[in-house]
Order: structure tokens, then sequence, then C-alpha cells
């Protein structure tokens, strides 16, 4: 059964004006789309999802009125069974205005255009103070650095706004306040494509990386495996910064029908007996004697299992965070 | 984890430099977080495998930990660098650090008159002589480009020629001049061809008895992001083995980074030291006064009034944090007039918040240097750098230049316009002053900075000012939801800032018409759907 009181305006912004080029937010926009729409990730009804991207044709757009109008037609006309969750994700060039306010750059902006960037304060106070949605979801990925000040639009929509106090929500940034996003080459072999480092673990979060034992994707849960494998990612060079309100650090968002498993192979330098345990610790998954140039081909889910050679005494942890199909593991 | 399960003490911790800053993070076999903080972490976990995160600057390591006996982990703390030269930073070399330290003890331009126990230390150095060699390729003086402007923005030295000591085979430069208090202007004309490098300009204070010490890194030019500003007492120069250093370093990193960490370290030292460095002092207060916590307001409060005490009430940051303290006590904003910029650029952004949020109290004083300055602000550190406005020459300097061309005849326009100035120590080259952008030389830059700069505006200054852009856009979307204050709050500047450019907006309107029909610019089909008389004539109804 789709979730059809959620929705979702999904905005990748490639082509600028007078800003260098991006290569990413158009793929990274289409795969947060695709997880909108995944049955066993967002299931929304598609006609529920709005993805907005730039086409390099017209230099221009998109524009402000057009993810506006996006907006609008969400809550025009109304849903009779009202509304849970709006999910509001930016990818493109962002500029940093406060810690809590980042600009969202339009095609058209450049440092005399300052106008041509969309708030994000203004945008999420705007949907929080609707009191349409009971839940929030923004997921930004562009820098929040700046060398001047910035100014950036709020929405030119004009809903009531009686307060928005029992809204719960979450605002993922790629970045620190005052640092860049970065995006790059992610993949391998012919499979390789751009994306922004943010937005791809993002994704690899919600597709599986997040889940906790249990199936279910918490806050604390999606925040740190976002920030850790963007860490991962880009070398260090960034650092996501979250924000909540109103739900606490355990607030399950998602619960996955299947736990999602990495075909781990782990190849063996050393003779011995080896044991394979789960990360409790409670039981043990194989345990074999193996010979240099062995290896063992286990599915697993996440988590950090000890391997002991018993024979040596060598100790050692496979660490399967979940963002990878395959995983190869020497010991 | 099975609950009968024993359990054992894991303690862990990072050791070397900046290890108060190094924060760890400690996983559970599930990637569960059991724990986090700054330093060290000490616990009783269940026997299992945990993975250890430490996390310094751009770095991060880990770990896998089996615990089944009482464990205790060090954790050596990366490689820092620091513009500072200091012992202990990957980045410091003897041949700097040696050089640094004797510079900051010996003068290298005459004083200014009257100045005794007080001065300005300027040390720009490579990352190492490596890079020195590798991008270094104009044998100019790391200088060129740098000039020390007085309190009222002229001209007082070039950082070139005698007033400064340099070495041309390890790439570093100082610069040290003993002056009276007050505040001055490091001026970076930048390069108008080169986007990456813009000019730049930032407050200097000068305080009685201290040296106020600078370090810059260079690159391909200079690396301001990498700028970092020490206070140390005048007579003990720069002291390369401090402690300070890395503390300083470190709590500039997380601010910089919007993170208002103060290690318990420091907090210890402005409670026990009674005269502590000004710069940990300034330092300290600006992070907790930026942040949201509130446990310590009031011991805060008496570290402010003890920054007072020992600097006075005069010094623009001291201004600065007095705003910033009524900010996060939510209090009245006090009466304080910032006629000139501060050091921290956290101060400057309280200022101008203020002025909006109290326009009648007049905060930033009205075409004062601080107004001008606050439209054109860079906001890549945490000091307060702006696009500087037009360099002045000193009356008696320009009054020496110009007579040289009294004579008559062909020789008067070379004698105009010399290449050169003579100032105390050395020369200012023209060409330094003549790279000034004009604003539409600097597109991506041009803030209206200069159109700020006098009374007089410049009509092609306005149509490339962001705040005029800005102020039209609001006016022609939102002319009945906005006023001077709230535009003033939108575009962070005074509202006397947006006043000025909507009257010269208003009384301009002809003239303004008469030069868009003219524009041929890379930007002038987009300024025209802006600056429409229509827009103006909205302005008029607000204003």
């Amino acid at each position: 059964m789709p979730n059809t009181r959620d929705y979702a305006v999904v905005v990748g912004v490639n082509h600028y004006k007078k800003l260098q080029l991006l290569e990413g937010p158009i793929n990274d926009a289409t795969s947060f789309k695709k997880w909108l729409v995944d049955p066993d990730g967002g299931d929304l009804p598609e006609k529920n999802c709005t993805l907005i991207t730039s086409n390099g044709v017209d230099p221009f757009l998109p524009i402000q009125d057009t993810i506006d109008e996006a907006l609008a037609t969400i809550v025009e006309p109304r849903n009779p069974d009202g509304y849970r969750r709006l999910y509001f994700f930016f990818a493109g060039h962002g500029v940093g205005v406060k810690w809590d306010v980042n600009g969202l750059c339009m095609p058209k902006w450049s440092t005399l255009f300052r106008n041509a960037a969309l708030s994000s304060k203004g945008y999420l106070d705007l949907i929080v103070e609707s009191n349409l949605f009971e839940e929030v979801y923004f997921f930004l990925d562009c820098c929040r650095d700046h060398r001047i000040n910035a100014n950036p639009l709020h929405p030119t929509l004009g809903w009531d706004r009686p307060g928005g106090g029992n809204c719960k929500g979450l605002v993922l940034y790629a970045t620190d306040f005052e640092n860049a996003a970065y995006e790059g080459a992610v993949g391998n072999g012919g499979n390789q494509y751009i994306r922004g480092y943010f937005s791809q673990a993002l994704v690899e979060g919600l597709n599986g990386a997040a889940v906790n034992k249990e199936g279910n994707i918490t806050v604390d849960q999606l925040i740190n495996t976002v920030k850790k494998r963007t860490e991962e990612l880009a070398r260090a060079k960034q650092t996501v910064s979250p924000y909540f309100y109103n739900m606490d650090a355990g607030y399950v968002l998602f619960t996955k029908s299947t736990i999602p498993e990495t075909m781990v192979t782990i190849n063996f330098k050393e003779d011995g007996m080896v044991k394979l345990q789960d990360p409790g610790f409670t039981e043990t998954i194989r345990e074999a004697v193996v010979r240099p140039g062995d290896s063992w081909k286990i599915p697993l889910t996440k988590g950090l299992y000890p391997i002991t050679n018993i024979t040596t005494g060598k100790e050692g942890g496979v660490p399967v965070k979940g963002d990878l199909k395959t995983l190869s593991y020497e010991f | 984890m099975n609950s009968d399960r024993p359990t054992f003490q894991l303690e862990v911790k990072a050791a070397g430099s900046q290890e108060e800053f190094a924060h760890l993070t400690i996983c559970n076999g599930n990637f569960e977080t059991v724990a986090k903080g700054y330093h060290s972490l000490n616990l009783q976990l269940q026997e299992g495998i945990y993975n250890i995160t430490m996390r310094l600057n751009e770095n991060v390591e880990e770990k896998i930990i089996r615990l089944n006996k009482d464990v205790q982990e060090i954790l050596p703390t990366p490689a820092v660098y620091s513009s500072i030269v200091a012992n202990g930073f990957e980045s410091s070399h003897e041949y700097y650090t040696d050089n640094a330290v004797h510079c900051s003890h010996v003068p290298t331009a005459d004083p200014v008159q009257g100045a005794s126990n007080n001065s300005l230390f300027v040390f720009f150095r490579y990352p190492d002589e490596q890079a020195f060699k590798e991008l270094h390729k104009t044998k100019e003086s790391l200088g060129k480009g740098f000039t020390l402007l007085d309190p009222q923005r002229n001209v007082l030295y070039p950082l070139t020629g005698r007033n400064v000591t340099e070495s041309d085979s390890s790439g570093w430069m100082a610069f040290h001049v003993l002056l009276p208090p007050g505040n001055y202007y490091l001026h970076y004309t930048g390069q108008s061809s080169d986007p990456n490098n813009p000019p730049r300009e930032m407050p200097l204070y000068v305080f009685n008895g201290w040296q106020t010490q600078v370090f810059l890194t260079f690159g391909q030019y200079p690396l301001f992001p990498s700028l970092k500003i020490s206070i140390q007492p005048n007579a003990q120069g720069f002291a390369n083995d401090a402690a300070d250093n890395y503390l300083l370093e470190g709590v500039l990193q997380k601010f910089h980074n919007g993170i208002y960490y103060i290690p318990d370290h420091l907090l210890e030292q402005l409670a026990n030291e009674k005269w502590y460095s000004p710069i940990k002092g300034l330092l300290a207060a600006y992070v907790y006064l930026s942040g949201q916590k509130k446990e310590k307001d009031d011991f805060f409060r008496i570290v402010l009034d003890n920054l007072a005490a020992i600097f006075g009430d005069h010094v623009p940051d001291i201004k600065a944090l007095r705003i910033l303290a009524a900010q996060h006590f939510n209090e009245a904003i006090p009466a304080v007039d910032m006629h000139e910029p501060c050091m921290f650029l956290a101060g400057m952004r309280a200022a101008v918040h203020a002025s909006a949020v109290a326009p009648e109290q007049e905060i930033i004083r009205e075409n004062s240097i601080a107004e001008q300055v606050v439209q054109n602000l860079y906001a890549d550190t945490v000091w307060t750098s702006y696009l500087p406005l037009p360099l002045q020459i000193k009356e008696e300097s320009s009054a020496k230049a110009r007579s040289r061309g009294a004579g008559a005849g062909d020789e008067r326009e070379a004698d105009v316009f010399p290449d050169t100035i003579s100032l105390p120590g050395g020369q200012l080259e023209m060409s330094d002053m003549q790279s000034m952008p004009a604003p539409d030389s600097f597109p991506e830059l041009a803030g209206g900075a200069s159109a700020q700069a006098s009374e007089a505006l410049n009509t092609q200054d306005v149509i490339n000012s962001w705040v005029a852009n800005s102020l039209l856009y609001y006016a022609q979307k939102a002319p009945d939801k906005i006023d001077l204050t709230d535009i003033a709050k939108r575009l962070q500047v005074t509202p006397h800032v947006v006043k000025k450019t909507a009257d010269f907006l208003i009384q301009n309107e002809d003239q303004i018409s008469s030069v868009l029909e003219r524009e041929t610019n890379w930007n002038a089909e987009d300024i025209r759907e802006v600056f429409t008389r229509s827009n103006i004539d909205k302005l008029k109804s607000i204003f």
C-alpha cells in the first residue's frame, strides 16, 4: 500500500549561467526520486513526487516559481486524507548564510544576482509552520561556504502559518556551515557516474546501510551512516550536518521488509582454525581450517563481525557497513 | 548483545598535538554509537567488538577493538598544519620558526612616532622551501601588494623594501613595527586578472603593551583562510613553544566550522589566569557567545568584564562582544558606537544584526569605515575581511609626490601619477593602487564598496551593486511586505546603507535609465530586468 499521504519535491541543478557546470545533481535527484517511489523505499505514488531538473537548454530554468508551483500543486487541491510527509531534496550549487540558513542556487545565480537562490530556512519554516505535514525532511546537497553576504529568497507562496508546533522535522546538510560539498565518480568499471558524495551516501543509507538489526532506519542511524559514508567518499573533506526537532534520535523513519546483505569474501593469508562470529559473540557463523589462498563467501547483514584464528591467536573484525553489495576482507 | 556477558573497561585517548580537539566515537558491533566526546572516553562496556573513530580537522581514523579484558587504547593524533610556525605543527620548519622568533623581537621598520611597547608583527611564509621554489616564480617580494594602513586608512607602510626582512631562498617575509595602540588595516591589492586572488583588507588591533601577530601561508597567492592572529606580550614576541599556539589553532579551526567548542583546559585558564592572553579571552568569548549553550553564562559575563577592564571598552572587539553578549543573554542591545570594524567576523555580524534590530541606536555609525565595509565582507575566515575601499595616501606623502610634478610641461602628467610614492622605509608602487578594481572589472565581487566609499554615489557603481539589485528585487516581488529594517536584516547590511542606496535610486532614475541604455557589458540584459522605472517607482512608496 503506497504512502499516498507522502509528497516530494526533488530538485537537481547541473547547469548554471555563471557558475561552474556540475555533473552530479541531476543524477542525485533522479536517484533519490527512484528511492522515493520504490515500494521498498519511500513508497510514494509517482504522481506525488515532482522531479525538477535543469536542462542545459534554457540557462534560466528552473526558477523559483517552478519550485513554488510544485509545492502549490501538492496542497491545492488538498488531499482529503491529509498529509503525512514532505520530502524536499536539492542538489546543486549553494551558498551559506548562517548555520541554519542556506541559499539553494538557481541557474541564474551570480554574486550580483544573489536573489536567485532559495532560502532553505524560508522554505522549511513555511512548510513546518503550515501545520499541513506531520513530518518534513530536507536533504540539501550543496555548498555552505561563502565569501560574501548572500541573500536567498523566501518562498512566494502564502499559506496560512498557524505555527507547526507538532511537525517533526529532519534537515540534513551535505556539509558543515562554511564548508564545501563535493561530487565525484562513484561506482566502478563501466558503471561509473558522477554523484554528490552526500546524495550517494544518503541513498545508500536509505537503501539499507542505515538499517539496524531490527530492520529499522532510525534518525540516529541515518545520520551516523550518512555522515560516515560521506566522509569516506569525500576523503574527510566533508562532514554532514544534521538538524532535527520534535523527534528523538531513536525515531523510526523507515522499516525495511528485508535486511539487506553484503556478499563478503574473506581471503586468508595464514593457516589455522578460523572462527567467524556474529557481532554479539552469541553464535558462530563459520568455523573451519583454512590455508593461505582459501576464501569464504558469506552473505552478511550490517555489523562488525569478530574473526579469530584460533591456531595463531590473530584477531580481527570484518566491518560490514551495509552500503556495499560485495566486500573483500583480507585475514 | 547478551546482557549476561561480562563488562570491561575501555579507555580511549587521543595523544599528540591538538589532542583536546580530537573527536572520538565508539560504535558497537552493530555500528550503533555507544559513546562520543572529545579527547578521551572511559567506559565500562560489555565484552564485544567495537569500532573507534577519531576525527581531527579533516582527518578520520578508525580502529577495531576486541574488548575481552580491560583495554587502554592510545590513538596518536595526525599531523596538524597551521600558518603559525610553532613547534609541533607539521608545517613549521626551523627555517621559518627561528626567523619568526627572531624578527618578532627586532622591528624591521622604523616606528611610528610615540609608539613604545606595542607592536604589530606579520609573518608570511610558504608551506615549505620546496613549495616556495615551485610556486614562487616571479621573484617578487611576498609583501608585494600588501600595505599597512593607519586608523584613518591612510597608507602607513608598504610591506616591501626596507620595511621588511625577507628570505629569497626559503620563502618567508617578516614585518615588525612599533605602533601606538589602535585599529590598523592590512590592505592587499590582489590581482584584477585572477578571480581567485581578489583584493582584501582586514583590521588588526594593536593593544597597549601587546604584540599583535599575524601569520599567513602562501600558495599561488596569499591563502587568507589560513591566516591566524595571535596576541602576546610585546616583550615576549613570538613564542614558538607556547602551548597557546595549539589551543588557538584548535579552537579557531572548530569556530571556523561553526563548532562552538571550548576545551576545559582553556576554561580553566580563563578562570585561573589573572592576566590571560587577549586572544584566548577574545576567542573563547566569541565562541561561547556564538553558541547556544547557557550553562556558563555567568562565567562569561565575568570574562567579558575582565576583557573590557584589560583592553578598554573602546576596542572594537570589546564593543562587538558586548553586542553579541546581549544577543546571547537575550538582553537589550547596549549603546555602543561601532565606527571601526573589529577583528572577528562574528563580531561584525552581531553588530550588523543589532543595527537592523535597533536602528534607532545607530550601532554602526553612518558613513564610518565599519559601515562602509559591511556589504562587502568575505566569510571564508573567522577574521573580518572585506573587499577594500580605495586607498588613501597620507596628505604629506601625497603632497610630496605631487610637488615633484609641480614643475611644468610634459613632466607634469608623469609626476601627478608617479610610479612610486616615498613612504617611511620604502616606496609604494602606484601599480598597487591602480590595481584596485573598479567594480565592473571585478564583476563577481563588485558589491558597491566604492559606491559607499563616499557620500557621492556613482551611478555605474550602484547599477553594479548587489544591494541595489536586491532592493529592487524586493520592491518588485513584495513591495507591501518589506520595510527598511526588514531589508537590512535580509541583506545583512545596516538600515542606513539600504536607505542611502534607495535614495540614490529614486533621485537618479533618469540617469540610471540612460546608463543602462548604453550598457553592453556581460550582464546588461539581466540588470535591465531589475532596474526598471516601475521597480524604482515602487521603492518610492516604501521609502
